[in-house]
């Protein structure tokens, strides 16, 4: 019986040293999956590897044996000798591994629940095994609801829609302000981190003209020629801010930098132009009076946080919806692998009773060599009956069942009361001739015959 | 009959299509969007377009001859404009708005729907035509307008008190509402005192003065006065943004005091609706 399991480390599981021992670039997934799959244990495998997490997906003959197989891949990784512990692994099996991909896949286990990059990643693993060989029917059919999960999520819940970041919540804030920001002008005053990474976001968001002030005018000219903007001194600031649309503060100064009459004086020149003022430093560099100012739009770090820990809140509603479709859908996904294991017992027993009935058939039929053509069909007709008769209750039984734990059940039951499992051997012992006119034996008739 | 079974058919459309415009601003997933709602509108539209069509060709000019002919097709052209607007993503969400207000001025109009009364000759006079037909296209742009300015006003108080949320999840930007509030209010204001002119010459032809002091003259021109002031106060006093969308609110809701109410307020004589 084949399981889906797997096992990895997390940033739930593994602080960043570990995990970055084991972490494999895409590249190296290949030479990883021809390891992993030359072992007898695995018979289909996909590598995951990303800065968060590095997970083996596999579906293996035993689960004992297969886990074995893929915690000792997984130790095998360059580098991950040492460091390394077993507390650090988890390992998940049928439906557990199948929740877990998808909530991978639909960033639910990210370390920022609802950003995508992971999605893209999930995608590649998949297809780089696909090039490997080493994808199967299984992981083919898990993996592809996985990509189904993560859009279904995506559309279906509004999680990767409000940002999460002081610096994506600013351009957010500024898009909703402006509308598309291409053509649109900025200024940065000082130089902080995420003074700057706010500025990249909006440079990237389509801002076209860049203002750097600074109080040294060579700081102000490094990261002019850094962003692709215009320098100038604190002083040209006033200037500045009846051109921009967007200003982004963040010095060192103690004391407001940005005063109510400047923007004052500007405004009446702008003429009533909206003027957003993102204020990231403490001390605060824009005086708090321009909020009021009209058309004038002024956000301080907390205004920022506040924005920032309402939308993780949001993410966090979103997703519990998201849960529930990745419950429903692996629910799916058990029902879809255990049917695997029901059909084949369909399968098998008829194959087995057919044989007994073949070969009984046979050796009565050497005795009857009496009877003509007519009365030969009618024996041969009794046999057939009989075994369809006795066949059709078991078999509408489990195909009503069908997949689900009572389903594996039944089939369970009947592998081992019929001795299922080694049917190849009586199959082979058993000529099956008489079988040919029926049709094939794996599609057993839709009643029976006398019916 | 056929007209009036048409009527209600639209009306029954855009109502179909209101509840699911007001479900996208009111509901979960925004995210989930489908095209069924733009085709209720396509249906609604589409009878109502009939409607009016074989309603002319019975009166021989413009099917704007009681107050509940000139509510539906005001309504009319309302979703006509919708359907026009819409096409460009930033005013989708429009719809929220914009069809709910047609539907509710459809259905006003269909419950005054009285028996047909004989025709006024006046009315088959061209310029009657060109003074209600400019003058209710002025209204319909007006009304965008409006919806716009509510829509800011909204996305606005969420942005101004930093509690950024289910607006701020579905409307267009400010700077798209502010745009589309003040190019049809241009529109709007332009085909409004076409329409008063228009009123003015015919009166001059009917009755040998040019304006009639009764209640409904005055509304026209108090509401005429308030977008002149939109438009002098946007370009000289930089009047953009939250009070453009609040005088554009006012504008409207004169608008809709002269349609509606001007004559409960004090009876005209000379204007039948």
């Amino acid at each position: 019986m084949a399981h889906v399991l797997v096992v990895g480390l997390s940033h739930h599981t593994a602080p960043v040293d570990v995990r970055e021992k084991i972490a494999l670039a895409p590249g190296a997934y290949l030479e990883a999956l021809a390891r992993i799959k030359a072992g007898p244990e695995v018979k289909e495998c996909v590598v995951l590897s990303t800065c968060n997490r590095s997970e083996l997906y596999a579906v293996t003959e035993s689960y004992h044996g297969g886990r074995e197989a893929l915690e000792h891949a997984l130790l095998g990784f360059e580098g991950a000798s040492g460091g390394v512990k077993d507390e650090h692994l988890f390992r998940y099996e049928g439906a557990a591994a199948a929740r877990h991909l998808f909530r991978v896949a639909s960033s639910l286990d990210a370390m920022v629940v609802g950003e995508p990059q992971v999605l893209g990643q999930v995608k590649d693993a998949f297809k780089v095994a696909g090039e490997g060989q080493a994808v199967g029917p299984v992981l083919d059919r898990l993996f592809r609801q996985a990509l189904e999960v993560a859009k279904r999520v995506r559309t279906e819940t509004e999680i990767g829609a409000y940002a999460v970041s002081v610096s994506y919540a600013a351009v957010e804030l500024a898009k909703k302000i402006f509308g598309p920001l291409e053509g649109r002008a900025a200024l940065i005053v000082g130089a902080g981190e995420t003074g700057e990474l706010t500025m990249k976001h909006l440079r990237a968001a389509g801002v076209a003209e860049l203002l750097v002030a600074n109080r040294t005018e060579s700081s102000a000219r490094e990261l002019a020629e850094a962003m692709g903007g215009r320098a100038m001194g604190l002083p040209g600031i006033e200037g500045a801010l009846a051109k921009v649309d967007i200003v982004v503060s963040q010095t060192g100064a103690t004391e407001p930098v940005i005063l109510r009459s400047m923007v004052e004086r500007a405004m009446k020149e702008r003429r009533g132009r909206p003027l957003f003022l993102i204020d990231i430093a403490v001390p605060r560099d824009i005086e708090s009076a321009c909020g009021s100012i009209y058309n004038v739009f002024l956000y301080d770090i907390d205004d920022l946080g506040r924005v920032v820990a309402g939308n993780r809140e949001r993410r966090a509603e979103e997703a519990e919806k998201a849960l529930e479709i990745v419950q429903a859908e692996t629910a799916r996904f058990t029902r879809w692998f255990e049917g695997l294991e029901t059909v084949p017992t369909i399968v098998a027993l008829r194959e087995r009773f057919d044989a007994v009935r073949a070969g009984e058939t046979e050796r009565v039929m050497a005795k009857l060599e009496h009877l003509n053509e007519r009365d030969k069909k009618l024996v041969e007709q009794y046999g057939e009956a009989l075994v369809n008769k006795l066949l059709h209750g078991p078999m509408a039984q489990l195909r009503q069942t069908g997949a689900g734990e009572r389903g594996v059940q039944l089939a369970g039951a009947l592998r081992i009361l019929f001795r299922l499992e080694d049917t190849a051997g009586t199959t082979d012992a058993a000529p099956v001739e008489g079988n040919e006119g029926e049709g094939a034996p794996v599609e057993p008739g839709p009643g029976e015959p006398g019916a | 009959m056929l007209v009036v079974a048409l009527r209600w058919l639209g009306v029954g459309f855009a109502l179909a299509a209101s509840a699911f415009y007001v479900r996208t601003l009111t509901g979960p997933t925004p995210a989930a969007e489908s095209p069924f709602k733009d085709r209720l509108v396509l249906a609604a539209t589409g009878c109502m377009t009939l409607a009016l069509v074989l309603r002319a060709i019975e009166l021989g000019t413009v099917p704007l001859v009681s107050s509940s002919e000139a509510l539906f097709f005001y309504a009319w052209l309302l979703l006509v404009v919708f359907l026009f607007l819409v096409r460009q993503a930033a005013h989708r969400t429009l719809g929220v708005f914009l069809v709910p207000l047609a539907t509710l001025l459809a259905l006003v109009s269909a419950a005054m729907m009285g028996p047909p009364a004989p025709v006024n000759p006046l009315f088959l006079n061209r310029m009657f035509a060109l003074h209600t037909v400019s003058l209710f296209l002025g209204y319909s742009a007006l009304s965008v307008a409006f919806c716009a300015g509510v829509m800011y006003l909204l996305l606005f108080d969420e942005i101004a008190h930093k509690k950024v949320g289910r607006m701020f999840a579905r409307l267009p930007s400010l700077d798209d509402l502010d745009r589309l509030g003040h190019r049809t209010v241009v529109l709007g204001f332009v085909l409004l005192t076409a329409g008063i002119v228009f009123g003015m010459v015919w009166a001059r032809s009917e009755w040998g003065v040019a304006w009639v002091w009764e209640s409904k003259s005055v509304w026209t021109l108090l509401s005429w006065v308030v977008y002149l002031g939109y438009l002098v106060t946007r370009r000289v006093g930089g009047w953009q943004g939250q009070r453009a969308a609040w005088l554009a609110a006012l504008g409207f809701a004169l608008s809709i005091i002269t349609l509606l109410g001007s004559d409960a307020l004090l009876a005209s004589t000379r204007h039948v609706f």
